[in-house]
Parts: C-alpha cells; sequence; structure tokens
C-alpha cells in the first residue's frame, strides 16, 4: 500500500511561475525519499501540500489510500495523521518535553493510563526518558531534534514530514544528526519524506531521491543511480558536480553502453538501451578522469587540496572540468593530458 | 481568498471565532461611525445638508473651529520641539540613566489630560499652594495666567510632546549606523550631522509624530475643558460637550455635524501618519545609529542637569502643586506643617457619594474593558497573521478607526447608535454604564491587539503549524498555543487599556448618566463646582494607581518586545 501519493499536483502562488507544477510521485510505504531542490525550487511547498497547509490548484494527494486533497475535497492538516518536523523544531516553549509529545495525544482526547504509556514508549524510543521534566530551551540540539521526532512517533503518524531539519545547524552536528534519522527510519519503519537542498545529505540518508526544480520533477530514483545515470544535464550538475560537456553518440547503443567522441576522444560509455546515434551530451565525474600518458590536451586552473585526495579544476577542448584524484599522485605541472575513464550519455 | 474559506470551512471552531469577532467589530466600530455619518449627512436618508449648513452657519461653531485650529497648532509645534529634540539627546547621545529620563519624559501622556491641567492650574494659579510656600502667587483676584488659548497651547504642548518622542526614537532606531558614521568619518562634527544627515532623513517621523499630536490636541477634551471653560475659550469639542449637556439629545443631528468636520480634521492628521506605517519595519537587521552614542564628555553633566530640570518643571512641579492643594486645610492656603491635613482624601473616599461610585465605577469599567479586549486580541492577531485571514487583516485595521478618531465623534456616534433599544434583543443601553464600557471597548480594541500582534511577530508561526500536524484543532490551539505563549503581550496590552480607560474623560463626559460617574467625570464636577482641593486628592489618588501600574508594566519589560510599553521605548 502506498504512503502517499501525489498525483499532477499544482499549487502556484502568481500566474506564471508555479511553485509546484504538475508533479507526480509516489512516497512507498515504509520508505525514507528525500526531495532536493534549490532554494525556491518548491520543495517546501511540496512538503506543505502533503501536510496540508497548502491546497493544490490542481490535482490529487492521497495519504494512505484516502484522498486528503483534490477533486473539491481537503482534509486540513489537524486531520491528517502525519507527523513533522520544522527547521526551527517548533517545541512550544511553554510546555516541558513530556507535555511537548504528548500534545498530538492530548489534541485527540486521549488521557490517563494510555496517555501516559504511549509518551514513555515514544521517549523511551528516542531515549529521552530522563528528559521528560524539562523544557525545551534546556536541551542540547540534538535532543531538541529527538523531542519533535517523539512527537511524531507519539502518535503512529501515517507519513513523517521533515522540512529541512538540519539547515540551521554546524556542519560537525548535520552529519551525526542525519545519522540519527536513518537510525530512527530503521528502527521505526516509518514512512518519511525528507526535504533539503543538500545533495550530499540526500544521498547519505535517504531510500530515493527526488529531484526538483522550478517546481517540476526532474527524476526520482535511488541515490545510485541517480548519481550513476542522472536523466538531465539539470541532474547531473546539481548532484555530485558532474561536468556536462557536448559528445557524439557514434552507433545505437547496446546492452546498456555506446561508442560516444567527446573531448576529441572516443571511448565507450555508459548509455541507456536505444540511446540514438548523433549529437548528445555527457556526464564526467570528477573521478571518471585521469592523468594518463595519452589523452586529450588539459589546463590546470586551480589545484585544491583535500587531504587524502587533490581536486584539479581544469580547462580542456574549450570545457571547464574537474578531476579528483589520490594526492600522492599529483604534480605541479599546469599542463597535462587526461583520459576518459568513464561516463554517461545522458538520455534524450 | 478561496484557502481562507477552505480552511475556516474544515474547522468549523475557525469559522464561529471569526464571525464571532466580524459581529463584534460591526457592533462597537461600524455602526457607530455609520450612524454618525448618516445623522450629519442625511438625516432624512438620502443626501441632505441643511444639518451640515445651519450648524456651520453658526458663528459660535466657525470660532470653535478656528479656536481648534489656532490651538491644536500651537500645540503640536511645542510638542514637535520638545519631543524631537528629547528623542535626539537621549536616543543619540551617552546621557546616564536614560530609562528613568524615558520614564519621566513619557509620565506626562500616561496621566490624564484633565489632572495635567488641574496640576497645572494648581501650580501657576493665584491660589497655588507651591507658589505661596516660594512667595511668588500672582495676586489675589488676578485672571488665573494659564485660563485661554495660551494656557490650553502650552498643557497640549507639554502632553503630546512623548507622541512625539515615540515617533521621532522609532524614526532613529531604525536610522542605519552607518549613514551616520559615514558623515562622522567625512569630517562632519555631531551636530553637523544632526542637520545634514538625521533631521532630513527622519522627515516621516517627525510628520507622523506632528500628525499624532495634531490629532490627539484636536480631540482633547479634558484640556481646554479645564484651561477653556472658565475664560469662554470654546474650541469645536467642548462646544460640542456644551450643547449635549445644556440642550441633550435633541442636539445630536447638529453636534453631529460637526463632530463630522473634526473627524475630517483628524484624517488629514492621520494621513500625515500613514507615510510612516509604509516605512516602518521593525525588523531591520543592520546596527541602528541609536546602538552608537555619541560622548559628550565634559558636557554630559551639563546636559544631564538640564534634561532633568526640565523634567522637573514640566512633570514634578505640577504634580508637586496638585499634591500640595490636595493637603492644605482650604483652597489658596499657604501649605505648612498646621495647614496640612489628609480631610480631602478622607472626604472623597467616605463621604462624596459620587467620588465613591466613580472609583468603583471607573476601576470595574476599565478592568471589564481591559480583560475583555485582551481576549478578543489574541484571535484576531492569531487568523490575521498566522491563519493569513484577510478578514482578521481588515478588523485589526478598522479597529484603529475608533481610536483614532476624536473620543467625542465616537461618543456621539454611540449614542446615535444605541439611544434607542437594541433591536431584536429590546435591550436599551443609553443610561447605563454599560454604554460607557461599550465605547471604551471600540476605542481601545486597537491598544489590546497592537502588543499582541508584536509578541506574535516574534514568535514562529512553525509553533502553531506544528500543532495542527499533531492534530489540534483551532480552538485548542489558542487554548494551548497561541494564549500562554502571548500571555506577557496580553498583559501589557490590558495594562495600557487599564490605564487608558481608567483615567478617561472625553467620552464618559458624554456617556455618563447619575450614579454612573467615571473618576474623569467627577474630577471635572469637583473642580466646575469650585472644589479644587477634593478634586485634586482624586486626581493624585489617580496618579498614584497611574505610576503603580506602570511599574507592574516594567516588571514585565524584558518578557516582551521592544517598544510595546511606551514608556519603556
Amino acid at each position: 500500500m502506498a504512503g502517499v501519493i501525489l498525483d499532477r499536483v499544482t499549487r502556484r502562488f502568481d500566474a506564471d511561475h508555479p511553485a509546484v507544477d504538475d508533479v507526480s510521485l509516489e512516497l512507498r510505504n515504509g520508505e525514507l525519499l528525500a526531495v532536493l531542490g534549490r532554494s525556491g525550487s518548491g520543495k517546501t511547498t511540496l512538503l506543505r501540500l502533503i501536510a496540508g497547509f497548502e491546497r493544490p490548484d490542481a490535482g490529487e494527494v492521497r495519504i494512505a489510500g484516502e484522498s486528503v486533497a483534490g477533486n473539491g475535497r481537503f482534509v486540513p492538516p489537524e486531520r491528517r495523521r502525519i507527523g513533522m518536523v520544522f527547521q526551527s523544531y517548533a517545541l512550544w516553549p511553554h510546555m516541558d518535553v513530556r507535555r511537548n509529545v504528548g500534545y498530538p495525544l492530548e489534541a485527540r482526547g486521549v488521557r490517563g493510563a494510555e496517555y501516559g504509556t504511549r509518551v514513555d514508549k515514544a521517549l523511551a524510543a528516542v531515549g529521552l526518558a530522563d528528559f521528560a521534566s524539562r523544557h525545551p530551551q534546556a536541551l542540547s540540539g540534538g535532543q531538541r531534534q529527538r523531542v519533535a521526532l517523539a512527537r511524531c512517533l507519539v502518535m503512529d503518524p501515517a507519513v513523517v514530514l521533515l522540512d529541512e531539519p538540519l539547515a540551521s545547524l554546524d556542519i560537525h552536528l548535520r552529519a551525526s544528526l542525519s545519522q540519527e534519522f536513518v537510525a530512527f527510519h530503521a528502527s521505526t519503519g516509518a514512512t518519511m519524506l525528507y526535504v533539503t537542498h543538500d545533495q550530499a545529505e540526500a544521498l547519505a540518508i535517504a531510500d530515493r531521491v527526488a529531484v526538483l526544480d522550478h517546481g517540476r520533477l526532474l527524476q526520482i530514483d535511488v541515490p545510485s543511480t541517480l548519481y550513476r545515470e542522472p536523466a538531465s544535464a539539470t541532474v547531473a550538475a546539481f548532484v555530485g558536480g558532474g561536468a556536462v560537456v557536448p559528445a557524439e553518440v557514434l552507433a545505437p547503443a547496446v546492452a546498456g553502453a555506446a561508442p560516444v567522441r567527446v573531448l576529441g576522444l572516443v571511448r565507450t560509455l555508459r548509455a541507456r538501451t536505444g540511446q540514438p546515434p548523433g549529437p548528445a551530451e555527457v556526464c564526467l565525474r570528477p573521478e571518471d578522469l585521469a592523468i594518463a600518458a595519452e589523452g586529450v590536451a588539459a589546463w590546470v586552473t586551480q589545484r585544491s587540496y583535500q587531504g587524502a585526495t587533490i581536486a584539479l579544476d581544469v580547462t580542456c577542448d574549450g570545457q571547464r572540468l574537474r578531476a579528483i584524484m589520490p594526492a600522492a599522485s599529483a604534480f605541479d605541472d599546469t599542463e597535462l593530458k587526461l583520459d576518459i575513464r568513464d561516463g554517461w550519455v545522458i538520455p534524450r | 481568498m478561496a484557502e481562507a474559506k477552505a480552511r475556516a470551512g474544515a474547522d468549523p471552531g475557525e469559522r464561529i471565532i471569526l464571525i464571532l469577532l466580524v459581529v463584534f467589530a460591526a457592533f462597537v466600530a461600524i455602526l457607530p461611525v455609520a450612524r454618525l455619518l448618516i445623522a450629519g449627512l442625511a438625516p432624512s436618508g438620502a443626501l441632505d445638508l441643511s444639518v451640515m449648513s445651519e450648524a456651520w452657519s453658526r458663528a459660535a461653531t466657525q470660532r470653535a473651529l478656528w479656536r481648534t485650529l489656532v490651538t491644536a497648532l500651537g500645540g503640536t509645534a511645542i510638542s514637535l520641539v520638545l519631543g524631537a529634540g528629547f528623542a535626539l539627546v537621549v536616543t543619540l547621545t551617552d546621557v546616564r540613566a536614560k530609562t528613568a529620563l524615558i520614564f519621566g519624559f513619557m509620565l506626562p501622556l500616561m496621566i490624564a489630560p484633565q489632572v495635567t491641567a488641574l496640576a497645572w492650574i494648581q501650580a501657576m494659579g493665584p491660589a497655588s499652594a507651591l507658589l505661596h510656600l516660594l512667595g511668588l502667587q500672582p495676586a489675589a483676584g488676578t485672571p488665573h495666567p494659564l485660563y485661554g488659548a495660551g494656557g490650553i497651547i502650552l498643557v497640549l504642548g507639554l502632553h503630546h510632546a512623548p507622541l512625539v518622542f515615540l515617533a521621532m526614537r522609532a524614526g532613529l532606531r531604525s536610522l542605519p549606523r552607518e549613514l551616520v558614521e559615514a558623515a562622522s568619518a567625512s569630517g562632519a562634527s555631531p551636530l553637523f550631522v544632526v542637520r545634514s544627515v538625521v533631521l532630513p532623513l527622519m522627515g516621516p517621523a517627525l510628520t507622523a509624530g506632528a500628525g499624532l499630536a495634531f490629532v490627539s490636541s484636536i480631540g482633547n477634551f479634558g484640556i481646554p475643558a479645564f484651561l477653556g471653560i472658565p475664560a469662554g475659550y470654546t474650541v469645536l469639542v467642548t462646544l460640542i460637550y456644551q450643547r449635549l449637556s445644556g440642550f441633550g439629545p435633541r442636539v445630536l443631528p447638529e453636534v453631529a455635524a460637526i463632530a463630522i468636520v473634526l473627524a475630517l480634521l483628524a484624517a488629514i492628521g492621520l494621513l500625515a501618519q500613514l507615510r510612516r506605517l509604509r516605512r516602518d519595519d521593525a525588523r531591520t537587521s543592520t546596527l541602528s545609529a541609536a546602538a552608537s552614542g555619541w560622548a559628550l564628555g565634559r558636557y554630559r553633566l551639563l546636559v544631564e542637569a538640564a534634561l532633568w530640570s526640565f523634567l522637573g518643571l514640566v512633570v514634578a512641579v505640577p504634580l508637586l502643586a496638585l499634591i500640595a492643594t490636595s493637603l492644605v486645610k482650604a483652597h489658596g492656603v499657604p501649605l505648612s506643617a498646621e495647614t496640612a491635613t489628609l480631610t480631602h482624601y478622607a472626604y472623597v473616599l467616605f463621604e462624596h457619594g459620587a467620588t465613591r461610585r466613580a472609583f468603583a465605577n471607573s476601576f470595574i469599567l476599565a478592568g471589564l474593558a481591559a480583560l475583555i479586549l485582551m481576549v478578543i486580541a489574541v484571535p484576531l492577531a492569531v487568523l490575521a497573521d498566522w491563519r493569513r485571514s484577510r478578514v482578521a487583516n481588515a478588523l485589526s485595521v478598522v479597529a484603529e478607526f475608533p481610536y483614532a478618531l476624536p473620543g467625542v465623534v465616537l461618543a456621539i456616534g454611540i449614542i446615535l447608535a444605541f439611544l434607542r433599544p437594541v433591536p431584536v434583543l429590546g435591550i436599551s443601553l443609553y443610561n447605563t454604564a454599560w454604554i460607557i464600557l461599550l465605547a471604551y471597548l471600540a476605542r481601545f480594541l486597537t491598544l489590546a491587539w497592537r502588543p499582541v500582534a508584536a509578541g506574535l511577530a516574534q514568535i514562529d508561526r512553525g509553533l502553531d503549524e506544528a500543532a495542527q500536524a499533531a492534530g489540534a484543532g483551532f480552538a485548542f490551539r489558542l487554548r494551548t498555543i497561541a494564549y500562554p505563549l502571548l500571555a506577557p503581550a496580553m498583559a501589557a496590552g490590558g495594562i495600557i487599556v487599564f490605564l487608558t480607560a481608567f483615567n478617561e474623560l472625553t467620552v464618559s463626559a458624554l456617556l455618563w448618566s447619575s450614579g454612573r460617574e467615571t473618576l474623569g467625570v467627577v474630577v471635572f464636577s469637583l473642580e466646575q463646582a469650585g472644589e479644587s482641593t477634593a478634586a485634586a486628592a482624586v486626581a493624585v489618588m489617580t496618579v498614584a494607581a497611574t505610576l503603580s501600574l506602570m511599574l507592574v508594566g516594567s516588571v514585565l519589560a524584558n518578557r516582551l518586545p521592544p517598544g510595546v510599553l511606551p514608556w519603556r521605548a
């Protein structure tokens, strides 16, 4: 059974630029789906459409099989059985941790022993049983996040929506807290939708990633496919920092590979079966390039030492590329020869 | 709009509360203003200017209009100089004890105008206990130096200077520091920077402050009533009062016609403020010029001495004179150990029936108004801000009118609207205390709303959405989220409403009936009856109550958004 289905959903705040433009996607039961996009891409609007804080101008939203928006129907957020983690965490400063966590039960009139048991269970699940009587102001950032998660968990939501929960934290805390989401997801099996602008974060934690740009859904795939086989030049450039260069496919692709002329070299690169011959674009990841004795001439414009590796920004045949190689293999020449080891023909 | 409807449709609680707010606003704000316009402009249903032309063809009305303009413009000029000057010095220099200076400067605004007028009468008159103490009293039998245009202008100017101060200070706080520093770095001396950079940029703030002072001056009743009526110097507000109290409801169309012109004058002053409202955004990110104070160096002590002497002269001396009058055995007798007595306090507290009733009435009316408006302000602000309801947003604008209009204008509108029993319900409000409460609710809603709206703007809207996502309906969220979080702002609004209503005279002077006197009314009646010592005793007690409440408010101040309490600006 599906967790959440968006069927051709559009939301426009002004006539010309829809914030969410004809998006259809399925959030599977028990899945952690990341929605990735730059600021203004419509990702937060998408989340708020699912939560019910926005009303679609067209299309339908279904949660756990029930239509909650569209076709003249509109179920308000308070009756959607959703859990939501806000960027600010939105913990109520005038309530202690216990009451914060128990609030969804309080709002539904759950009282007495059942209230106590369920709040205790949720607090234990996030390891905050000892902090029940504290106020949010007295908690660390990580603890606040866990209170927000426990508040979602307590009412067994159909879907947990997370709106850039790590965006306001510093980089060290982000890594450890993002792993807490993975652990939370693994232990609860909750269906989760995670909105972020950070592609590394999305690739690291999600089962699948949906890429949004200008309100349109560009691609939805598991992280490795998204990285290795971007569906468009936009996705290729946004996810994983790949260079997109013009190329020519020399023969139809067979069994996922095709001969391609790129940067003056002819190599066999990965391609979607059925890719026709002719002009095309190729996505070259930094690790696809290597310094070689034979290859295409390139000029180094910048070197960035990164510890184990070194990143070289190069100009090559009028294209700007980035190559990453072990720091030990680097040398100081400004002119070198590059070979193309791998690449992906962007389908059209 | 579609969105608002959908939301309201989804939660019946939200829709019911919005409808109640609309009914409330229609009842207290829209209906009285509409009745006033009809009475003055279209008494028989169609547009008919005969009432208007009859009222304005009288020489007395024309003279009162002229005097209103003279006193209001004169008072505004004084307010402008004092308020702007005080704001410049206190905001841009390193004088010490700024909180105390501001508290002292704001005090006249918080004290009732009739009390201020009474205090000045006591301070400067031939019977002044204080001047007697110094041997400086004018000769007995000479007319009081403050009766007439000059006195009205002076006291109006002092009373409304805090309004200009507030506008100017807010303007200075939003002036980016870099603009001042760039001028200093270019070699400009502080005085030159003020003249060439600060004052030109404060144009909108000064216009707004002057507009507010002008509107408050033309609508003021207490000061021209105490200083003008004894000298036969009548302005529009006192003219309306005299005609209405002399001839009763049958002159209502005529006073409505006068009130409409008064409202038009107020509209001019309000337009000046609009310029500021558009520019006013508290959420500026750059450091303000107020953050860095110019060091006055060796002049600091001199400047401080000047500021404190000024406050002593215009705030402390009149209040001391008032206290002195309330303590002397008989009016006009010098105050000394032998002549000091507390009998006037005992008289007004225990013997004089009207005063005793007035204390109770004013406490109950101001308390009820504060409580009701605190409760109403929260859903109104939540709907307008968090819930983006355009209807609620419009209501919060409508709520400004009864406060912005001169009090007599609202009072006449309320009389016209509730003179006859309310249809359907069949309840008659005229000649009861409830009509005064109704007027207070209309007039002061915006005072309760402003701190709550400012407090709400500082709270993450996510706190409400999180509760909604957690399954809470609108009424439940109000109870568990909005009210508890906004409690300090509500309290601040309640204190301001209570203080204003408790000291109120303009509206109740037209709406009171025997047995339903307010404190403002009895101070006025006692003074008119020549019982100055008793009037002073009542006035001193209202000032004491006002000061105590201001201090209670100050205790709350660090839990409030800045600028919510005017005396903590």
